[in-house]
């Protein structure tokens, strides 16, 4: 009589036989002693193994594990000024389209009082209009084979671009980093 | 509120949350720990590979298929880890008795095993070669198939099978 391998019991304990090899396996089992104890033995070792309780951990391992871990690099204190310069930009808008924005409304609504004066902003504006027109007819000195630099309303056009597009990436980033660390 | 689940907080431990990565070791911390404890027999040393296999979860959570049960996945993760750990040190079973022995720190939940018993098993465990532990672990405690293993450690099915039969054989000869 041929007996069992070695390799067929592990098999057959593990459920990984066909089950036509099983169900000869099983036969052969049945009238054979000697590979039954074997079997036995492979069954006590997996028996020994499941019976292996869970040990617990003595003490908290989280603390540690998520110190350890590389920290998300913090954005440069330039962009995280951004936030505190946007709100002065955004005033600072407010504070030149108000007094327009009244002008247009009041100049529409003959007969409406608005009951307050904005003169004091006007003077502010005209105070800040004279400023744009002494800075945009400032002429850098002239330098041997330089003609001097003027600044033109294209200028303050692109620059306004410039500041648009650094808005919208330090804007990006700032809300990227805020999502990332508070949830 | 409902706790979150596994997915979740995968899903927002990749986005870089902490908060969320941190739920995630409380709740899968002891499993892992298991694993390298098995695979080591020493706690300290279990407790550090814990702490590597995280690290390694974490570099890797982007890697991970949001399709399947993340617990079998991190217990494959931890096996892995402690194989390269057993295999860098290269610890013969003699070395790995003395370490054992050194072991004077057990958490009092093991007062409560049956210790003799489980250190039984611990100690024939932690004596076979590496390879062998590794095959165990993942075929009798993360319940994977041998094509599973193979695919798992790049090795042929064959050699699966050799391994984890060999390592039986030597596991029911010390436990006798
Ligand atoms: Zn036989």
């Amino acid at each position: 009589m041929k007996h069992l391998t070695d390799d067929a019991i592990n098999e057959y304990l593990d459920h990984e036989l066909a089950e036509f090899d099983r169900s000869s396996l099983e036969l052969h089992l049945a009238e054979c002693a000697e590979c039954t104890s074997h079997l036995e033995v492979l069954q006590e070792v997996f028996a020994q193994l499941s019976k292996l309780p869970e040990a617990s951990l003595s003490h908290d391992l989280s603390s540690g594990i998520l110190r350890s871990l590389p920290q998300p690099h913090a954005l440069p204190p330039l962009i995280r000024l951004a936030a505190p310069f946007q709100a002065v930009l955004a005033l600072l808008g407010l504070a030149i389209t108000i007094p327009y924005a009244y002008e247009k409304i009041a100049s529409s609504m003959t007969g409406i009082e608005f009951g307050f004066s904005l003169q004091p902003w006007f003077d502010l504006q005209m105070m800040g209009l004279n400023w744009w027109i002494v800075i945009k007819d400032f002429h850098l000195p002239a330098l041997p084979g330089f003609t001097g630099f003027e600044f033109s309303d294209q200028i303050l056009y692109l620059g306004l671009l410039a500041c648009s597009i650094a808005w919208f990436i330090g804007n990006g980033m700032l809300l990227k980093d805020t999502r990332r660390n508070h949830p | 509120m409902a706790s979150p689940s596994d997915r979740d907080l995968i899903l927002r431990a990749r986005r870089g949350e902490m908060e969320a990565f941190g739920e995630l070791v409380l709740r899968f911390q002891n499993r892992v720990f298991n694993v390298c404890y098995r695979m080591t027999n020493e706690r300290r040393q279990a407790e550090d590979l814990t702490q590597e296999t995280f690290l390694r979860i974490h570099s890797r959570l982007d890697t991970f298929n949001l399709e399947r049960p993340f617990g079998p996945w991190i217990g494959r993760v931890a096996a892995n880890v402690c194989l390269n750990y057993l295999e860098s040190v290269k610890l013969k079973p003699s070395e790995l008795d003395e370490e054992r022995d050194a072991d004077e720190n057990p958490s009092p939940e093991t007062a409560y095993e049956n210790k003799e018993h489980s250190n039984r098993i611990r100690i024939a465990l932690a004596s076979l070669p590496a390879r062998y532990r590794l095959v165990i672990e993942l075929r009798h405690f993360q319940e994977m198939s041998y094509s599973e293993i193979a695919a798992n450690l790049g090795i042929q099915l064959s050699d699966v099978k050799s391994d984890l039969f060999r390592g039986r054989k030597m596991l029911a000869e010390k436990l006798k």
